[in-house]
């Protein structure tokens, strides 16, 4: 014979067979029970009635437990899915490996080379503003004939190539890490996608 | 501070072109490398 | 009726029901109770559930019968979802229709 519980009751004993849960997935489903019984209560039907129109508390924490432990074992699962991907792609891109990091260093070094160009530029430039200067006072610095004046200017015109070579390079490197980690997304999905 | 890399990269840019042009001048009007 | 079976249409007419409008959460309740005899509490697990999975969402809304209710909406995957049990739900509709006409192959 199934005894009919009260409100109180009802909500005690579904606490109970919860109490497993974390607090902050406990709490909401309690709240959620309370306004059900807050709005039918309103609506003046009996604590009876609703409690008796839910079901038992068991067979409600049944349905929590299972959610949860099933969310568990999909978590699971794609932990272990993207632990057998990831070493798929270890292996099987061996090759690709070898070949992409040789680019990738590759394109690396040119764009490290262009910015050790651009600094010499910009030292070649500021050498050039300075020399016009200090050259009379300086054994061995010799203007090559060149007006001081154009030598000057000319300064000023290479380091700002020097400058203008430099920001140039740093947008473009941005870019191509930013693709290069694209492209490794990208095998990483094909990868995970067709497991 | 705002950082307007357009208005750098112009400035750079035009700094530049003027700075050559006018060392250019300079250069050929005083003769070179004499 | 099976419980798993249930459960599936279940989350078929909770979608289908929150294309139609948005619901507060014992309106929900009350208006599948009244086609469906289940016991009303296992549809809050239901409703927790299709929250995390992504598929509907919830809001706050003013009430003038007393504090502001939990509303749930539909979201777009949740609209992709209800699209994807109601085909499957014709599908096995259709396949055990033919196979209680008997028009199977012997």
């Amino acid at each position: 014979m199934v005894i009919l519980l009260n409100k109180k009751q009802f909500l005690k004993e579904l606490r109970a067979e919860l109490k497993q849960l974390q607090k902050e997935d406990l709490d909401p489903i309690m709240e959620d029970f309370e306004e059900h019984f807050e709005i039918g209560l309103s609506k003046g039907r009996s604590e009876e009635e609703l409690v008796e129109s839910l079901g038992t508390p068991k067979t409600i924490a049944k349905h929590v437990k299972a959610d949860f432990l099933v969310r568990q074992a999909e978590d699971k699962t794609s932990f272990i899915n993207f632990s057998r991907a990831f070493f798929a792609i270890l292996g099987l891109g061996f090759f690709n490996l070898v070949f992409g990091l040789g680019i990738f260093l590759g394109i690396l070094a040119l764009l490290f080379g262009l910015f050790v160009a651009a600094g010499a530029f910009v030292f070649a430039g500021i050498a050039s503003i300075i020399s016009p200067f200090i050259e009379p006072f300086v054994d061995n610095l010799s203007l090559g004939g060149m007006n001081p004046l154009a030598v000057f200017f000319f300064g000023i015109g290479l380091t700002a190539f020097g400058l203008l070579i430099f920001i140039a390079d740093g947008y473009i490197t941005k870019e191509f890490f930013h693709m290069a980690l694209k492209y490794l997304k990208m095998n990483i999905k094909i990868v995970t996608g067709v497991n | 501070m705002k950082l307007n890399m357009e208005k750098i990269v112009y400035w750079l840019f035009t700094i530049m072109i003027v700075s050559f042009i006018i060392g250019g001048i300079i250069f050929l009007i005083s003769g070179g490398f004499g | 009726m099976d419980t798993q079976f249930k459960k599936g249409v279940l989350e078929l007419c909770v979608l289908t029901l929150l294309q139609i409008k948005d619901y507060y959460g014992y309106e929900l309740v009350t208006e599948i109770s009244k086609n469906i005899s289940i016991s009303e509490g296992t549809i809050y697990p239901l409703l927790r559930r299709l929250k995390k999975d992504g598929h509907v969402r919830k809001y706050l809304k003013e009430s003038q019968e007393g504090p502001p209710r939990k509303y749930y909406k539909l979201t777009l995957e949740g609209e992709e979802e209800r699209k994807r049990l109601k085909k499957e739900w014709n599908e096995f509709f259709v396949k055990v229709n033919t196979f209680l006409s008997g028009d199977f192959v012997e």
